[in-house]
């Protein structure tokens, strides 16, 4: 099926903000942004994919259900994405998830997230979760404009390293996106800030403003700290930094911890490894965490948490403050290292924008301003909602779909993390510092040791450590048919690029030769291989037949929902007096009998079944609707309906079609 | 890849202040990056921007940076040095020499 630009119809390009724990598509059309509600109403999706005996749910769907599911309800791939099983973070985060996740047994030590589908276990790559929110996020977008969208910019920690990248567009690529770009968060929300501003900027005058601003960006599981200078229509990246495993999830898992040891003391025993009631204090955490905020203290309070205890606590802002103030502390560390590396002083900072739901932490604005000797924050742009929207202008930049104003904008962003290869003795040598405006690239010679050596091995990390074995390997390139010759002679150039998108590639080329498809490069990033990819997307597509179906379902049982929920409103606002009392029973009746049928059936029925129950609920209600209608009209028409017990002439009564007795009509023959 | 003068790929006088410097590189840099070309470029076209790019990227870096300027305008000056003349083997750079055989 040919996609794009079928039908001469305008394509779309859509932004999307993957998070942690939320994901946010925006879409550029008819000249500005549009941030797009999902089926539910909301603005941001849960970035959760469950299981359950019949069926795949995805965003809220999943997250709504997680207490009674929770070992395959899955949340937080973006915390697995491009790691090893054995990387000191993921057995960290492994403790404190429902959900089981394994190694692929492979040299490269993948992580695998298993879940139980229809009795059979199926393991998922983090890629493979990433890849279902990123269609929940298209399928939201081709909702509203209707029609199918393929185009997309996806937005990364800026301090995500080249296999998170690599695989977070791979993720993009299984969801069948075609990925125009990967943008660094913190730049897509200066994008937002920056075009707000400017709209309320009554044309400045003539010459171009300088404006350096810091993004402090901490969503639910990754922070990153940005400098740039934005310059009318060019913004311009001079330095990042940040955590990519710091975020409101820690928070949470604080205050988890905190109640747990209090529910312990309390009562003499451990909920630790009831997985429902952890799940249950879990999302109590997260919205005291939200409430306190905006109050002082709140009130935890679980029912029945385990073994028939209820829990029950009082948590006041400032233990909370206390239990993450360590937190809280590290990350002003990347604020600074950022402002040095910008080689800016703190009053060149004209505005600090605050991005992502745990900056609504007082404890944390209240660090930062202090950071920057008192200064005004900047919220006014929507924390949960920027990123989406510069990403969506970064789409509409990259694929020439927007505005004139915004086609004349640029976005000049850098590499987070120097890149550099092994040197004798475990040196690293960095061949491309961090900071370096992307799209870059750097070339070095190389050369053979040993007389008649054929090949070269090349270890790549990243970091900004002076040994290799405290940055982080990335992979090692092996070239492959250099001349067989004296050591010392063959010259082989291998260039690295780091392309727009932050994603290292790395070439090279027979110096002596000039010929470049010689050298053959084997590329070892531990990434997912193009035919897991494709297998993914093959996966994904045959998925895509059961998620439609599944749809279908939930559409048709969402409709009769909504239906119950529209009468019942309407029988409530119908004057006593219009409607006949048996009439209303009958009805009552009728839904109380669907509702019945719902509880017994919702999980079982199919689309077919809600369509014929519901076309059931609506015949009984419009006959009713009819007569009172008719009612309020002429009297010829009053009794237009069929009273019970009657017949019409055809069946040997007195009635009409039209429901008029005929009786009342003829005049007595006597 | 011979860098060239710096100061002329991004057509600025030696003794621009660093504002002007910067303004010139933002007015090239809108012009020649590869995001500025339309969608359906060739390969080619996509790759000559990007070097086109990468090439005022790396002036801007240099001359955007007061120490890293002084450093080149210093290199750059054609003062009566010493190691100025015969082989031009100053331009071989610290950074390029072989790593040897890594591993």
């Amino acid at each position: 099926m040919p996609d794009g630009a079928d039908d001469g119809k305008k394509s779309y390009s859509m932004g999307i903000d993957l998070g942690t724990t939320y994901s946010c598509v925006g879409i550029f059309k008819d000249g500005e942004v549009q941030i797009i509600a999902n089926d539910q109403g909301n603005r941001t999706t849960p970035s959760y994919v469950a299981w359950t005996d019949k069926e795949r749910l995805l965003g809220d769907a999943a997250k709504n259900q997680v207490a009674s599911n929770p070992t395959n309800t899955v949340f937080d791939a973006k915390r697995l994405i491009g790691r090893t099983f054995q990387d000191p973070i993921v057995q960290a985060d492994l403790k404190l998830w429902p959900f089981r996740v394994v190694s692929d047994g492979s040299p490269d030590d993948k992580p695998l997230i298993e879940v139980m589908y229809q009795d059979v276990a199926k393991k998922f790559h983090p890629e493979e979760i990433s890849s279902m929110i990123l269609t929940k996020m298209k399928l939201t977008a081709e909702a509203f404009v209707g029609q199918r969208v393929r185009n997309a910019v996806i937005t990364v920690p800026a301090y995500f390293n080249d296999s998170q990248r690599q695989a977070t567009k791979d993720a993009g690529e299984i969801a069948g996106l075609n990925v125009l770009r990967i943008v660094n968060e913190p730049t897509a929300a200066a994008i937002a800030y920056g075009l707000d501003t400017k709209s309320k900027e009554k044309k400045t005058k003539s010459g171009e403003k300088e404006t350096n601003i810091l993004v402090f960006d901490m969503g639910g599981g990754t922070f990153d700290v940005s400098i740039l200078t934005i310059t009318d229509t060019v913004f311009e990246v001079k330095a990042t930094a940040g955590d990519p495993h710091l975020g409101g999830e820690d928070f949470d898992n604080r205050m988890l911890s905190y109640c747990i040891s209090e529910f312990r003391r309390k009562h003499k025993s451990d909920p630790t490894r009831n997985q429902r009631a952890i799940r249950r204090l879990r999302t109590q955490c997260e919205r005291a965490k939200r409430q306190l905020s905006t109050q002082t203290s709140v009130t935890i309070e679980v029912d029945s948490l385990h073994e028939g205890q209820d829990f029950n606590l009082r948590l006041s802002r400032a233990k909370f403050e206390e239990l993450c103030m360590d937190y809280f502390k590290k990350a002003m560390e990347p604020v600074s290292q950022c402002l040095g590396d910008s080689g800016l002083p703190k009053s060149q900072i004209s505005d600090v924008v605050l991005v992502g739901g745990s900056t609504r932490i007082p404890k944390v604005q209240e660090l930062i301003s202090s950071f920057f000797n008192g200064k005004q924050l900047c919220k006014e742009i929507n924390p949960d909602e920027a990123v989406a929207y510069g990403a969506a202008v970064q789409a509409a930049i990259v694929s020439g779909t927007g505005t004139e104003e915004v086609e004349n904008m640029l976005l000049l962003d850098v590499a987070p993390l120097s890149l550099g290869i092994e040197m004798a003795g475990g040196m690293m040598q960095k061949l491309i510092e961090r900071n370096s405006t992307i799209p870059t690239n750097k070339s070095q010679d190389f050369t053979t040791a040993e007389d008649y050596q054929d090949y070269v091995e090349i270890k790549v990390y990243e970091g900004e450590r002076a040994m290799v074995k405290d940055n982080n390997y990335l992979g090692k390139f092996v070239l492959t048919g250099i001349p067989k010759t004296l050591r010392g002679v063959p010259k082989i150039k291998v260039t690295f690029n780091v392309d727009s998108n932050g994603i290292l590639e790395v070439t090279a080329e027979d110096m002596k030769t000039h010929r470049k498809g010689e050298i053959q490069i084997t590329n070892e990033k531990g990434r997912l291989s193009q035919r897991d990819i494709e297998r993914m997307l093959q996966d994904a597509e045959a998925h895509k037949e059961e998620d439609d179906l599944a749809r279908g379902e939930m559409m048709a049982r969402e409709s009769i929902t909504v239906y119950m929920r529209r009468t019942r409103k309407a029988l409530e606002d119908i004057d006593s007096e219009k409607i006949l009392k048996r009439d209303r029973e009958r009805l009552e009746k009728k839904m109380e009998e669907v509702d019945l049928w719902l509880d017994e059936h919702s999980n079982k029925a199919t689309k077919e079944e809600f369509e014929a129950k519901q076309r059931e609920l609506e015949s009984a209600m419009n006959t009713i609707m009819l007569k009172i209608n008719r009612s309020e009209s002429d009297f010829w028409e009053q009794q237009a309906i069929l009273p019970e017990n009657e017949k019409t002439i055809e069946q040997g009564g007195y009635f009409l079609d039209s429901g008029l007795d005929i009786r009342d009509l003829i005049e007595d023959p006597d | 890849m011979a860098d060239g003068d710096y100061y002329k790929l991004l057509g600025v006088d030696p003794s621009a202040s660093a504002k002007d410097i910067g303004k010139a590189f933002r007015q090239i840099a809108r012009k020649v990056h590869p995001d500025k070309l339309p969608p359906d470029s060739s390969e080619a076209q996509k790759l000559r921007a990007k070097q086109q790019f990468q090439q005022v990227a790396k002036a801007w870096e240099v001359l955007g940076d007061p120490q890293q300027r002084a450093l080149y305008d210093a290199q750059r000056e054609p003062a009566p040095q010493r190691e100025w003349a015969p082989n031009g083997s100053r331009r071989a750079r610290p950074g390029a020499a072989q790593p040897g055989t890594a591993g």
